[in-house]
């Protein structure tokens, strides 16, 4: 390095300088004297600029801070899992309270069509079902029979809405039928169809029965065993209307 | 671990002073650079996770600063005196011969173009690099060599006694 080079360095940064530059320093006393020169006028530089700052300038500024902060949303900034959480939870939300809300307004034939999808394997069940479980399951329902209804492939006890039932399906000559009792629920007799489905709720015992089908025709044959499970005899007394 | 306020107390105990200073220099109104002040910690307080390096912070703070005295030239034309007719503040606690020199140097300051005053201020007040300057302010460093020599030339000048070496050493 030479002097000029040394010279331009410390008008530069006087305070910081190159290993080059302090090598030169070390060897120029001229350029040590304009060194030290820099330096001084670098101090005065410095000590003019650092002009008074206002008393309590941090306090004041953190004052204002605190203040602001305290009237600012809690949550500005959510990370991309808590939205995606948020997301699922209204989806969930949003699907529980329209369900409840249909639940809420649904008929009792309603609840059994929408239910039929919730267990569709239960249709193509081909196993009969014991009488004496049967029996029991209407016995632990508290709507206890004295026979069986039939032939039952499928025997499940299921929620229609806030109320338990049973849920059973009877595989007969017309395809398989879906038969669910709700017990201490009276519904007056009526046939009804929906979503491609034909079916029937009538009081029997202390319960509603529903029937459904594709094809209705077994339904008199279907309602009248359930009377004489509950009630016993042959089931001429309630035949079909 | 430390909590998002401490770590913001100590930032502004740290820093405000300096940063302060800067707003002065740049705007030349006390109760102009105490505003822009406060409104730079509050828009740091608002994005202090985007703070990675404790040594980043006096640059940071120094953008926001700086964008938000730009901001005020944007919304409207303050009315304000041009920084050089500003009488500077000499009511500190040094001697009184020191703070006849502080006031010269001060005034030589003011004068000096804003091009050249504001890297210099970074440079001196801030401890900045050329080439964190040249960062800040969209320059390369070399040019910001060239500005903060001719700034201490000028001063020099302006001074008297102390120009010699920038008389003769005039860089390209």
């Amino acid at each position: 390095m030479n002097c000029l080079e040394f010279r331009r360095a410390i008008g530069t940064d006087p305070r910081h300088l190159d290993a080059a530059a302090l090598a030169h320093r070390a060897d120029c006393p001229r350029c040590g004297e304009a060194h030290e020169r820099a330096l001084a006028f670098e101090r005065s530089l410095a000590t003019a600029i650092a002009i008074p700052v206002p008393d309590n300038l941090a306090e004041r500024i953190l004052l204002r801070q605190t203040t602001a902060a305290l009237h600012e949303p809690r949550a500005r900034r959510m990370p991309l899992w808590s939205i995606a959480a948020a997301a699922v939870f209204a989806v969930a939300l949003a699907a529980t309270l329209g369900w409840r809300m249909f639940v809420a307004n649904a008929s009792l034939a309603d609840l059994a069509i929408a239910h039929l999808a919730h267990e569709p394997f239960a249709l193509s069940a081909r196993g009969e079902i014991d009488d004496g479980a049967v029996r029991a399951m209407f016995a632990a329902l508290g709507a206890p029979i004295t026979r069986s209804p039939g032939h039952v492939h499928y025997l499940n006890d299921c929620r229609l809405g806030e109320r338990l039932s049973l849920h059973m399906v009877m595989q007969r000559a017309s395809g398989p039928v879906t038969a669910m009792y709700v017990p201490k629920r009276h519904e007056p007799r009526r046939d009804f169809e929906g979503l491609g489905v034909r079916g029937r709720e009538a009081t029997i015992g202390d319960g509603t029965l529903i029937l459904l089908a594709a094809d209705a025709r077994e339904f008199d044959a279907i309602e009248s065993q359930f009377h004489l499970a509950f009630a016993g005899g042959d089931g001429s007394a309630f035949g079909a209307p | 671990m430390v909590s998002k306020q401490s770590q913001f107390d100590a930032l502004v105990r740290a820093t405000s002073a300096d940063l302060y200073r800067f707003a002065h220099w740049l705007c030349g109104n006390e109760a102009l650079a105490h505003d822009l002040t406060q409104e730079t910690y509050l828009r740091a307080w608002r994005s202090l996770d985007n703070l990675r390096e404790t040594a980043a912070a006096k640059a940071w703070l120094v953008t926001i600063l700086r964008r938000e005295h730009a901001r005020l030239y944007e919304r409207k034309t303050p009315e304000i005196e041009p920084i050089d007719a500003v009488e500077l503040p000499e009511s500190d606690q040094r001697s009184p011969d020191l703070l006849g020199d502080d006031a010269l140097v001060r005034r030589a300051m003011a004068k000096l173009e804003a091009k050249y005053r504001e890297p210099l201020l970074m440079q001196v007040l801030g401890g900045f690099s050329c080439e964190e300057i040249a960062a800040e302010l969209g320059s390369t460093p070399g040019a910001v060599m060239t500005q903060v020599f001719r700034a201490r030339q000028k001063l020099k000048a302006a001074l008297g006694g102390y120009g010699e070496e920038g008389k003769v050493y005039e860089l390209p």
